[in-house]
């Protein structure tokens, strides 16, 4: 039997899929190493910056870490921050959804713009435009400042995973506890609120770990005596180049692996991506 | 079958007591920490600055945006959009087989891995991120010497370009992939069938078949990328080492160490007509190649 | 006097310039049950959210025992909706669903239950309290739904297109079986359907809607005997429609048609607007007998077997329209294709009515 001499169209489609998987691969590496790398190093033992990768281990930057003040006051003041302003943009956020999800009223598209616009609108020009707009109606202190700038930047996620959520809600279910004597409000809070509940709580993690890491509004809206996490963090990696941030760094992944369990075990991860039309 | 329940869709013109009491709270924080703030932004971008006082005089000018057209400031918008553009286009390099291999493998541990690290991502600190990126690209980490491969040694101040696209890269790629996902999901498999049924090669059905069903995706891919690119701040002030500086970060030196409210409020104002034309362009691009009876 | 009755007076409702439900007016008595029939976009569904209170009118008046309820909100109105989809809520409980209009109107927990559990006997859900309604079937839901509207007594029932959701094969019998859960609880009901086969094994009376009016309220068999227009002659079983108009012969009324044939007619009750002569297929006979008046010549085109019964095309010799009537397989000569018939029909089976 002779074998038939492999034709053009068969080697292309073999270099081609040669290339697919070099690039798969270059792409998840591209991800996932620097992560590595920091997680190693955050257990290095030594004092200086040396040479990946590490020779001895300790968990003295995580020592370090809890030691600094400035760490655990800017962990606070993130804490603080990031909770309050995801309860406000979600209940703000989630029922607006909910309005903009009931029927096209006039005027509806652009109020819906306006509530997903500040995710178009560069952070900057928020914290910019919000430090000057503060002080012309003379509010100075820096955490109503900055609770003022994270509602902003927060309320478009609530509101587009709260429709999101909304779309699978017939009318008729709140049309059915009308008809059986609740009013509007009570229908709502029975119907609507439990069955869009995932979605106001996806909407509400994105809120907070968006509030939690933010930076450039942040930066502007803060006064020395009042400083988030991030912008702890930021001004020590400007400043000197230690292993502490590693630390702190790996903590994050290590609960925004938690996050994304805790997502899969709860919305699952296809049901927020999509499962698409044509997926089984 | 016929459906009498389609006369129920009909407009609901006006709003209830009930839905305005439940729209009225975000939309007024909205209008009054977003609308307003911007408004009076603009005000101040035509005021003159006053060295030496904080906030603006009074008066009208347009020198606040007449001086951003010199060179020494042109050169910052030039290079946010050249940085930007370049970063943009090889997030679709490395997104497409990423999204390609979640949205079309048959394993369900391969699907959940690429969904699980891309979510991850998204949700990890940007700037837990960019530390991990200077460490592992910078002068010091195990991956420099990619510098010296590419001619741009990890200490030479050309490299913070390098490591900025990289720190821009690391945020712009999960999310490009995502929006990929959805492209390639709902893409018709069945298209790719028939055309190998008919004979053609994998190479051709992709070029042929898939590439332009993805065109919409993938240009939203890149114009999202892109907006998100040349809107970031913490990537270059983190990895830029004072050498790149994007127009967000000229913004910020405007304000906090010349303490010159106008002239920021002008470069705001710039970058907020950029970034609302990015979108504008955007959604005219989605709904010109993709007539509304071909979407699903 | 319409103790619990419903009546719906001259009601309208516009959608920008369309007019939706166009002056309607019916009425269900105390305890009736009245089917809404209408072909998809009649308004009967609009009607039915006129009647609950989801949609504002804009003229007329919708009274239930007699007091005005068009002011009143949706949720004060006592009215047990069955919804087209059933709208069962899917993160509560089958006994949860049932409960909640009682719970809505501070019923204690004692009478609650026992009224659920009245009405789970009735509906035949004993021992599904703790389900979830996406764990039942489709005949299933449907009775949760009707057990949830009427946990809540209601003045008045409306159902949506009770059986459209349900399978075919099923139909028939979940029909039966609804019409005797309607009868046992005796609450006046109004049936929204584009279905005449449900309209007609459900209800006492029906209405006919077309184009948002109401164009005639009977029962079937006054329906069907005595259509009032065109339009109900041929949304209810079949029918033949020959245009034409009215004349004074020498006999008494005849109908001249179009096509040329004078039918002998019975007197029509009013003669304004009649523009048409309806008539049942099978009331035509295929073969005259002597004493019929009216005959029309024609010829068998072709002979279709379904069973019980036969379709003989006929092509009438004059004007050429082909007519298709049924004959038993047993009680008559069977014709053949080609031959020459005289097609008989008696004045009391003629309607002349308008065509709407």
């Amino acid at each position: 039997m002779t074998r038939m001499p492999p034709s053009v169209g068969t080697v292309v489609d073999w270099a081609a899929g040669v290339m697919f998987r070099i690039l798969f691969a270059a792409s998840v590496l591209f991800l996932v190493i620097p992560i590595v790398v920091s997680v190693v190093l955050s257990f290095d033992d030594r004092q200086f910056l040396g040479p990946f990768p590490p020779t001895q281990f300790s968990l003295r930057w995580y020592r370090s870490f809890l030691d600094n003040p400035a760490y655990l006051e800017g962990l606070i003041v993130s804490l603080k921050l990031a909770v309050l302003s995801t309860l406000i943009s979600t209940a703000a956020g989630a029922s607006a959804a909910y309005v903009l999800s009931a029927g096209r009223w006039p005027g509806r598209d652009v109020v819906e713009m306006l509530f997903l616009s500040p995710k178009f609108v560069p952070t900057v020009v928020i914290g910019f435009s919000i430090l000057g707009f503060a002080s012309a109606i003379q509010v100075f202190d820096p955490f109503t400042r900055l609770i003022m700038g994270h509602v902003v930047i927060t309320i478009p996620f609530t509101v587009r995973a709260t429709l999101a959520s909304l779309i699978g809600i017939k009318r008729s279910l709140m049309e059915a506890a009308i008809s059986l004597g609740a009013p509007p409000w009570r229908a709502f809070l029975d119907v609507t609120l439990p069955l869009a509940r995932t979605g106001i709580v996806a909407g509400g993690l994105m809120a907070f770990v968006l509030s939690f890491d933010e930076v450039a509004v942040s930066l502007f809206l803060s006064d020395p005596f009042t400083q988030t996490l991030p912008i702890v963090l930021v001004a020590e990696m400007r400043a000197n180049l230690n292993l502490t941030v590693a630390a702190v760094s790996t903590v994050f992944a290590a609960v925004t692996v938690l996050i994304v369990f805790f997502l899969d075990r709860v919305v699952g991860l296809d049901r927020v991506i999509g499962q698409g039309l044509y997926r089984g | 079958m016929i459906v009498s329940g389609l006369e129920a869709t009909v407009q609901q013109p006006r709003l209830s007591a009930f839905q305005w009491a439940l729209l009225a709270p975000g939309a007024v924080l909205l209008v009054v920490l977003l609308v307003a703030p911007i408004a009076l932004m603009a005000v101040v971008s035509f005021r003159p600055f006053i060295a030496g006082r904080v906030g603006s005089g009074a008066g009208w000018t347009v020198r606040n945006y007449t001086e951003l057209i010199e060179p020494a400031y042109a050169f910052y918008f030039y290079d946010t959009l050249r940085i930007g553009f370049i970063v943009s286009a090889i997030a679709l390099l490395l997104a497409t087989p990423l999204a390609w291999q979640a949205a079309r493998t048959k394993r369900r541990a391969m699907r959940v891995s690429i969904l699980g690290l891309l979510i991850g991502l998204l949700f990890m600190s940007l700037v837990a991120r960019l530390y991990a990126i200077q460490m592992t690209w910078g002068s010091n980490g195990p991956l420099a010497f990619f510098g010296t491969l590419i001619g741009i040694p990890a200490r030479s101040a050309g490299y913070a370009a390098i490591q900025v696209a990289i720190g821009l890269l690391h945020f712009v790629v999960p999310m490009a992939a995502i929006i990929l996902i959805g492209t390639f999901q709902n893409i018709n498999p069945k298209l790719e069938e028939a055309a190998a049924s008919l004979g053609a090669p994998r190479w051709r059905v992709a070029l042929t078949i898939t590439l332009p069903l993805a065109v919409p995706g993938l240009l939203s891919a890149f114009m999202i990328s892109f907006a998100m690119c040349i809107s970031n701040f913490v990537v270059p002030l983190i990895l830029g080492r004072g050498i790149v500086l994007f127009t967000t970060n000229l913004m910020y030196v405007r304000f906090s160490d010349v303490a010159n409210f106008p002239s920021g409020a002008a470069i705001g104002i710039i970058m907020f007509a950029l970034a609302g034309f990015v979108v504008y362009a955007l959604a005219g691009f989605v709904r010109w190649l993709a007539p509304a009876e071909a979407r699903p | 006097m319409n103790s619990s009755g419903l009546d719906v007076v001259n009601v309208v409702k516009r959608f920008g310039d369309h007019a939706a439900v166009d002056g309607a007016s019916l009425s269900v008595k105390d305890g009736e049950i009245v089917a809404l029939l209408g072909p998809s976009g009649c308004g009967k569904t609009t009607t039915l959210r006129l009647i609950a209170g989801f949609e504002a009118l804009d003229a007329g008046t919708i009274a239930i025992g007699g007091a005005d309820i068009a002011k009143l909100p949706p949720y004060r109105r006592d009215i047990g909706l069955v919804f087209q989809d059933y709208a069962l809520f899917p993160h509560l409980t089958v006994a949860d669903n049932i409960n909640y209009g009682m719970k809505q109107r501070g019923i204690s927990k004692i009478k609650r239950d026992s009224r659920r559990r009245e009405l789970m006997r009735l509906t035949r859900l004993e021992g599904f309290d703790e389900r979830r309604p996406l764990a039942l079937s489709g005949g299933q839901q449907q009775r949760v739904a009707l057990a949830r509207a009427l946990a809540i007594s209601p003045k008045l029932l409306l159902l949506d297109e009770p059986l459209s959701n349900l399978d075919a094969k099923l139909r028939e019998t979940l029909r039966i079986e609804l019409r005797e859960i309607l009868r046992g609880v005796g609450t006046t009901t109004l049936v929204v359907t584009h279905d005449q086969t449900e309209a007609i094994g459900l209800a006492d009376r029906i209405a006919l809607m077309n184009r948002g009016r109401i164009v005639q309220i009977g029962t079937a068999r006054e329906i069907y005997e005595e259509p009032a227009t065109r339009f109900v002659a041929e949304f209810i079983g079949r029918s033949i429609w020959f245009p034409g108009h009215l004349k004074q012969g020498t006999h008494g009324a005849e109908f001249l048609t179009d096509d040329g044939f004078a039918l002998r007619i019975n007197a029509p009750a009013n003669a304004r607007a009649v523009n048409g002569l309806s008539i049942r297929p099978e009331h035509v006979r295929l073969s005259a007998r002597p004493n019929d008046v009216s005959r029309i010549p024609a010829t068998v085109m072709s002979v279709e077997f379904f069973g019980a019964e036969l379709i003989v095309a006929c092509r009438l010799n004059s004007g050429g329209r082909v007519i298709r009537i049924p004959i038993r397989t047993d009680d008559e000569a069977i014709p053949v294709a080609g031959a020459s018939v005289e097609l008989g029909i008696s004045p009391d089976r003629c309607k002349v009515v308008a065509d709407d």
